[in-house]
């Protein structure tokens, strides 16, 4: 009885063997993206230590005396904490719900419009400002925005008669602002991971669906999205991951950081960043991050645990 | 704090007279004018250099403004000249940008990049961070054997480079101490035939900016000279013994003061923000990334608030200008910890660092080569001994950073522009060098460590707030209510008492 057993099980093995072994040219071939991986992101991570240390140059990375969550006291002692981490954190929930519906309605239209050229065209042209340094897209905004020589205030509200805007003293109109330049900005290159999915759906679902007579809207509703939702859910995921992180230039450049905007454009990177320019402290710095990417994998984790939950097959792992 | 200058410079002059025997120390008095047993130690007998050995390479990080300096090789490789004949070693001068000093250092020290000289500057922010981190090391030792003209040119200078009681740094020696008031673009003043010269008060500016305003609408009328800087900051006078946390309000007062709720400062506020209101300030003033001094020198703007008067009265370089002085000079421990140049704790050689320091301190050589290039190609000597440098494009230091500037000639920038005589000029110099007072805190230095976390609390808010106030671009009267509550929020107290618990006990360290 058990001679059988152990042969079944040495036959299982035998072919995991084999099925291993069929793969070593694929693992070959991601080995130098796995040394990179490595070596980047894995071999730092013992630097995460310094975020616990006194700053100590003079002997190694280890020389520092403990101070176990001294460095992270600046960020928790003040007001202001309250206040960068809701920007943080609602401004990155707004990116990803507004950037979401606006991709995948864009990646639509362009899906439905029928010369290929043309649709090249448009998907190469909303890509382009992905492109843009954030320091130049901060310069364009300055040249619309200027209270002196901007676009806004001297060609359409003086003709208008409205009296000229201080834009980069008035807080309110920064949210609407920061939301219009991060789609702007951002949507191309999310346009791209969705019609790479929408291309790859068969167009046999839409002729079947046409002879059952359905409309444009059923076809979209019931055909693209439902294919679509695993690219969304995976993007969903991996930008929760990063919502204790800002885009720097988005948040600093943009306004030019201007003091009087602070309220509605503080965000924990931009935050340390004005903290400890002229400190000049690094492990105050490491705190930071230890503490946003630590906040970003458990956020992570429970995303895709609540994922898998509700639908197993669109889940991370 | 001075009593422990007095033992370092006992000790050092011990060391001097230790080793070379054959100099006979006529009294170990710490006056820095001792000249006898000066010149004996420049000549060798300090500490003998060793020139056998295979030379050593300096590497010296200075603070330049960005921009490339096309000639540098040029200028190292006259400079290698003299140094491997005088103290047997190599430099390698690397510039670094003023503006991300701090970020390129910490870099350098973490990733063991070689460095051996740092200037700090502003040094006041730097040192006791640095010393606390022990990016740099202290150099007593190294001081006391090989920097006999150091001791010399700097005298009591010295404590600013101090702290904790050692020495971290060398202050460069300022020649004259700066202080706040106005430039003014000289063609515009002559133009409209405006005196300024009778000016006391910000009040009595604004006439002078009304006229400028009328009849030149495109220009903007004031700006700060920095754009970091904010007009209100720079026109009120307050030493912050090391940061603006609390200061003292008055060159004689022993009591730490927040410098935001002062009624100076509110009566100042006010001023600016009707200035601003009136259209002399520019609309864009707190987003504008160009400093008012580039743009006065652009013809942009007529008048900057600067911190960097002089007794002068003007320079001519590029355009020229006119100077008044709103308050006395009044010399500060940030003053002379402006620019300092210390030692990496990485540096193999420290020895070597601090032979060239001092070298760079006793030749006017190699100061003048430093700060205005080679002669011929970068400056020309005027017939009154004065540097002619308007058509030096491919090198510039852009602050006094190398040496002994009394010893070297005076550029013409600002001779020509106070219309006096070389000699009058120096005379005058000296006049305004002797009326400078000091502040009753020179010496002391705070040192932030028990406070760090408050501070950068504190930075934040003050990069949220000071410069919309300070330049009057809102109503400042309940947004300066709300930054003074959000600094205290900060913490500004607990800093404002650390601060002050350390100067009584150095006040009283030092019998004042």
């Amino acid at each position: 009885m058990r001679a059988t057993t152990d042969m079944k099980l040495s036959g299982v093995r035998k072919k995991n063997k084999i099925k291993w072994k069929s793969y070593i040219p694929l693992y070959l071939m991601a080995l130098p993206a796995l040394i990179y991986v490595f070596i980047n992101n894995y071999m730092p991570l013992y630097g995460m230590q310094i975020a616990f240390r006194e700053l100590d140059f003079s002997g190694s990375i280890f020389s520092g005396k403990f101070v176990w969550f001294d460095n992270f006291k600046f960020l928790f002692t003040t007001k202001d904490a309250m206040i960068m981490t809701r920007n943080t954190v609602l401004y990155n929930l707004l990116f990803i719900v507004v950037g979401t519906i606006f991709s995948v309605f864009v990646a639509i239209l362009f899906n439905e419009i029928l010369s290929k050229r043309l649709a090249k065209f448009y998907q190469s042209a909303v890509l382009i400002p992905f492109f843009i340094s954030m320091v130049v897209v901060s310069y364009l905004g300055f040249a619309f925005l200027s209270s002196e020589n901007g676009f806004i205030n001297n060609s359409i509200l003086k003709p208008l008669g409205i009296d000229p805007v201080s834009w980069y003293t008035e807080p309110k109109y920064w949210p609407y602002i920061i939301l219009f330049v991060h789609t702007w900005k951002g949507m191309g290159y999310s346009l791209l991971f969705i019609t790479v999915r929408i291309i790859t759906i068969s167009k046999d679902y839409y002729e079947a669906a046409k002879i059952d007579g359905a409309t444009k809207w059923q076809q979209i509703f019931y055909i693209t999205l439902p294919f679509l939702k695993p690219v969304i859910v995976l993007m969903t995921i991996l930008s929760i991951g990063r919502i204790f992180y800002s885009d720097f230039g988005l948040f600093y450049q943009l306004p030019m950081s201007s003091g009087a905007l602070y309220d509605v454009t503080t965000t924990i990177d931009t935050y340390s960043f004005r903290a400890l320019m002229n400190l000049g402290d690094i492990t105050m710095s490491t705190a930071t991050g230890v503490y946003q990417s630590i906040v970003g994998f458990v956020l992570i984790l429970v995303t895709n645990y609540v994922t898998r939950k509700f639908s197993k097959e669109d889940s991370l792992f | 704090m001075k009593k422990n200058l007095v033992l370092v410079l006992l000790a050092s002059f011990l060391v001097v007279g230790s080793i070379g025997c054959s100099n006979t120390n006529n009294g170990n008095s710490s006056a820095p004018s001792n000249e006898s047993a000066v010149p004996t130690a420049e000549n060798g007998d300090a500490g003998k250099i060793n020139f056998d050995e295979e030379p050593y390479t300096i590497k010296v990080n200075y603070a330049v403004l960005g921009q490339e300096q096309p000639d540098l090789p040029k200028i190292e490789a006259k400079l290698n000249e003299i140094t491997l004949k005088e103290i047997n070693a190599k430099i390698d001068l690397e510039g670094v940008s003023l503006y991300n000093m701090a970020n390129v250092y910490a870099l350098k020290a973490s990733s063991r990049e070689k460095t051996d000289l740092m200037l700090l500057m502003p040094g006041n922010r730097y040192l006791a961070s640095f010393a606390n981190n022990k990016m740099i090391r202290p150099i007593d030792e190294e001081l006391a054997q090989w920097g006999p003209a150091l001791t010399e040119t700097l005298g009591d200078n010295l404590i600013s480079g101090q702290f904790n009681g050692k020495q971290y740094a060398i202050p460069q020696k300022a020649d004259q101490k700066n202080t706040i008031g106005f430039h003014f673009s000289k063609s515009i003043l002559d133009k409209y035939n405006i005196d300024v010269s009778n000016i006391k008060s910000l009040s009595d500016l604004d006439s002078v900016f009304a006229i400028v305003h009328e009849k030149e609408p495109n220009m903007t009328v004031l700006a700060p000279e920095v754009s970091v800087g904010n007009i209100a900051s720079i026109l009120k006078w307050n030493d912050g013994l090391g940061n603006a946390y609390g200061g003292l309000l008055d060159p004689n007062s022993t009591k730490l003061e927040n410098m935001y709720e002062s009624e100076e400062f509110v009566e100042t506020i006010k001023k600016v923000r009707e200035w601003y209101q009136k259209g002399y300030i520019s609309k864009d003033v707190n987003t504008s990334q160009d400093d008012g001094a580039t743009l006065l020198d652009n013809g942009k703007v007529f008048a900057v608030a600067a911190s960097s008067v002089g007794f002068a009265g003007g320079s001519i370089k590029p355009i020229e200008k006119q100077s008044i002085a709103m308050y006395p000079p009044v010399l500060t421990t940030s003053d002379t910890q402006l620019l300092l140049w210390s030692v990496a704790s990485s540096s193999e050689r420290p020895d070597k660092a601090i032979q060239f320091l001092n070298l760079l301190n006793s030749s006017a050589e190699l100061t003048t080569l430093l700060q205005f290039g080679i002669e011929g190609e970068h400056y020309e000597v005027n017939a009154n001994g004065t540097l002619n440098v308007s058509n030096n494009k491919n090198y510039e230091s852009y602050w006094p950073m190398f040496g002994d500037y009394s010893k070297a000639p005076l550029s013409e920038t600002y001779v020509t522009a106070s219309g006096l005589s070389v000699e009058e000029f120096k005379l005058k110099q000296k006049a305004w060098n002797d009326n400078t007072k000091k502040s009753i805190a020179y010496g002391f230095i705070f040192d932030p460590g028990p406070v760090k976390t408050e501070i950068a609390a504190l930075d934040a808010v003050a990069a949220q707030y000071a410069k919309v106030i300070g330049n009057g671009a809102v109503d400042p009267t309940e947004l300066l209510k709300k930054f003074n509550d959000s600094l205290y929020a900060a913490g500004l107290q607990k800093v404002m008492d650390e601060k002050q618990r350390q100067f009584d006990a150095w006040l009283a360290t030092n019998n004042k």
